[in-house]
């Protein structure tokens, strides 16, 4: 849950509808995401990428022996989706994100850290274009790019926003409906355990309470 | 075993109570680890000629694989950081701080003090969101509380943690300076009460720490009021004379009334709050050291008073806290309720559970100790006869005839009224259960049904309440 003191960031509206307007290009199979990240850093603060942090999203953005095609090019639509809102300058501007950039050490140390939040949050979880086709999608994305962004949604409590992240990330909404299960299950079993007779037998007690 | 002259059960609801009637398992799976001889002296005890009518059979049901917990018990918990461990487990294995993390009220690194307390009734309505997730169920007993503040909660125990309650007493008693070895002539311990009905039961108790070689003792549970015939009663407790008298206070006092011939190396009392006079009065008759236990059945043994002067923390994994009437945690040596965090039955670890008890805690060289502890006061009622009635044999009857909440009251002229709260949606009627305790007293019993407990009035419901 972001902490209480957490600044206010742009509008969602303002989020959502940057989403709306995303270059179709970042979906094409041939744009380079690590370079577009590397110039975003350049612009931002003219920062040149260190070779370790390169090396880091190349092992998010390439291939590996162990990462299937589709994982890749799922999070390199994101990334390349969170550079085109970074990009934006009613985001880069507001008030409350440069208070959030400070306090992480500078705007590509920010916009790194999105890059990489948001990728491993949402990765997989959506078919690409519906990020920014389906309403959903678009809200999903916005929450999350806010949230990992260390800004809330103007307008909105610290409680509030959490609450309604959680009732548009489909990870949660996943992971809450597998945990319902689980527990839900576990508690039948503790009423057969509790119910057998073997249980009722008890056992042998020393003390009183 | 001798089950043939157990009078009927005195009222429907109590079937349970029945000779043997929730008595289900072979002996070897009672006792696994017991051998031959410890078989056959078990047996020998269970028909003793002067035996009361058994009327339950269970055992302490451990295995060779409890044996790590058991030695644990006997060393004491050495680590310190075990509350910030059950804090961490308890987000990722119970339910309902699984729910607290997801919904973001909690996580994994809170504070204790963060945390909301737990009361009996959210686990009467909810246990399983108690319950780890992640514990095999398949040897999970059940266990009931009576408690002090209405419906009968059940308690999933472990074979494990129950016995380690035996080898709690062997340290506490030990701690006295009195000398408790298995001596095959006497009964090892006798759990003694005082009821209309109860359940009674002979053991032998594996878990005993001993030396190598020699065997297990053997204890019964023993009903002061369960023998057709009294002079029976006191010829079995004079001739196995038990070693410990692991009892409570209306028993006890009974017990020293009777004036038999008994030499106890010590006496442990829990569940009722122990007078100063009871306690002279044990230590006066037998000279050996009066042990008033103080635990919840949800939580365990959690203090213990060794000379009336205070309850100091036992060494188990217990934190307790005092916190006021608004839920604050309030200075050493202020008086609030007492809130327990344990970590000891693995089908029960709590967080900050309401007890319902009073007390101010002091640190002193004994290490936490529990000072002025109220709350666990025993009620007699007085039945048309004059006879005094323990209020436990009213707790079984309220509770069977499946009241929630309930406040039996005692008038100065003898009148009882009873306020109760239904569970909802069994389709009980409360006048049953009025009824019930009528023909109990042998009075007339007046009736309020109430639609929630706040019909009980503020803070902790008594349940039994007697004037003058």
């Amino acid at each position: 849950m972001p902490a209480p003191e957490t600044p206010a960031g742009p509008a969602l509206a303002t989020v959502r509808h940057r989403l709306g307007v995303a270059p179709p290009d970042l979906f094409e199979p041939g744009v380079v995401v690590p370079a577009l990240v590397a110039d975003l850093a350049i612009e931002l603060d003219g920062t040149l990428l260190d070779a370790d942090s390169l090396v880091r999203l190349d092992d998010d953005l390439s291939h590996g022996p162990a990462t299937p095609h589709d994982v890749i090019v799922t999070r390199r639509v994101l990334v390349g989706l969170v550079c085109w809102l970074v990009l934006d300058p009613d985001v880069r501007t507001d008030p409350g994100v440069r208070e959030a950039v400070a306090q992480v050490g500078g705007p590509t140390r920010w916009m790194l850290r999105i890059v990489t939040d948001v990728q491993r949050e949402l990765v997989g979880l959506r078919a690409d274009k519906d990020w920014v086709l389906r309403d959903e999608g678009r809200e999903e994305l916005a929450r999350a790019f806010l949230r990992f962004a260390g800004v809330l949604p103007a307008g909105e409590a610290a409680a509030a926003a959490q609450d309604r992240w959680l009732a548009v990330s489909t990870a949660y909404q996943r992971d809450l409906v597998r945990a319902m299960a689980v527990e839900q299950a576990r508690a039948e079993e503790l009423e057969r355990a509790l119910a057998a007779q073997k249980a009722k037998e008890a056992a042998a007690q020393y003390a009183n309470y | 075993m001798r089950t043939t002259e157990q009078p009927a059960v005195p009222d429907p609801v109590l079937g349970e109570y029945a000779p043997m009637g929730a008595a289900t398992l072979t002996d070897a799976e009672r006792w696994p680890t017991l051998d031959d001889d410890g078989h056959a002296r078990l047996a020998a005890l269970r028909g003793h000629a002067d035996a009361p009518p058994w009327v339950h059979a269970t055992g302490d049901r451990l295995t060779a694989a409890d044996e790590p917990v058991l030695a644990a018990a006997e060393r004491g918990p050495t680590d310190t950081d075990w509350v910030e461990a059950l804090i961490a487990r308890a987000h990722a294995d119970v339910p309902a701080y699984r729910r607290a993390q997801r919904e973001g009220r909690s996580g994994p690194g809170s504070a204790l003090s963060e945390l909301p307390p737990v009361t009996r009734r959210h686990l009467v309505d909810d246990l399983a969101s108690y319950v780890p997730v992640d514990v095999p169920l398949d040897r999970v007993l059940e266990g009931s509380s009576s408690g002090s503040t209405g419906a009968a909660l059940r308690v999933p125990l472990h074979p494990a943690s129950v016995a380690a309650d035996l080898v709690l007493l062997q340290r506490l008693v030990a701690s006295t300076g009195a000398v408790w070895e298995p001596d095959p002539r006497r009964l090892g311990l006798a759990n003694v009460v005082d009821q209309r009905v109860a359940f009674t039961y002979a053991s032998a108790m594996t878990a005993f720490r001993r030396a190598a070689g020699l065997p297990a003792p053997l204890m019964a549970r023993l009903n002061l009021s369960g023998w057709p015939d009294p002079a029976g009663r006191d010829r079995f407790l004079t001739g196995l004379d038990p070693q410990v008298l692991s009892t409570s206070t209306l028993p006890l006092v009974r017990l020293l009334g009777l004036d038999l011939d008994l030499h106890p190396v010590a006496v442990v009392s829990g569940a009722t709050d122990l007078p100063a006079s009871v306690r002279a009065a044990a230590a006066a008759r037998w000279g050996c050291p009066v042990i008033d236990l103080y635990g919840l059945r949800e939580t365990g043994p959690v203090a213990a008073s060794l000379d009336g002067g205070g309850h100091v923390l036992v060494p188990r994994r217990v934190h307790v806290e005092i916190l006021d009437a608004s839920g604050q945690t309030v200075p050493d040596g202020s008086r609030g309720e007492v809130v327990v965090t344990v970590d000891e039955n693995p089908y029960l670890p709590l967080l900050r559970y309401r007890t319902g008890d009073h007390a101010a805690l002091v640190r002193d060289a004994r290490g936490a100790v529990l000072v002025g502890l109220e709350g666990r006061a025993p009620v007699l009622f007085r039945a048309a006869d004059g006879t005094l009635r323990p209020s436990i044999d009213a707790t079984q009857l309220l509770q069977a005839y499946g009241l929630a909440a309930y406040h039996l009251h005692q008038g100065a002229d003898g009148s009882v009224h009873l306020r109760a709260l239904p569970l909802r949606g069994l389709g009980l009627d409360p006048r049953a259960a009025a009824d019930a305790v009528a023909r109990w007293l042998g009075r007339p019993v007046g009736l309020t049904v109430l639609d929630d407990v706040g019909g009980l009035g503020p803070g902790k419901p008594r349940r039994f309440s007697v004037d003058g």
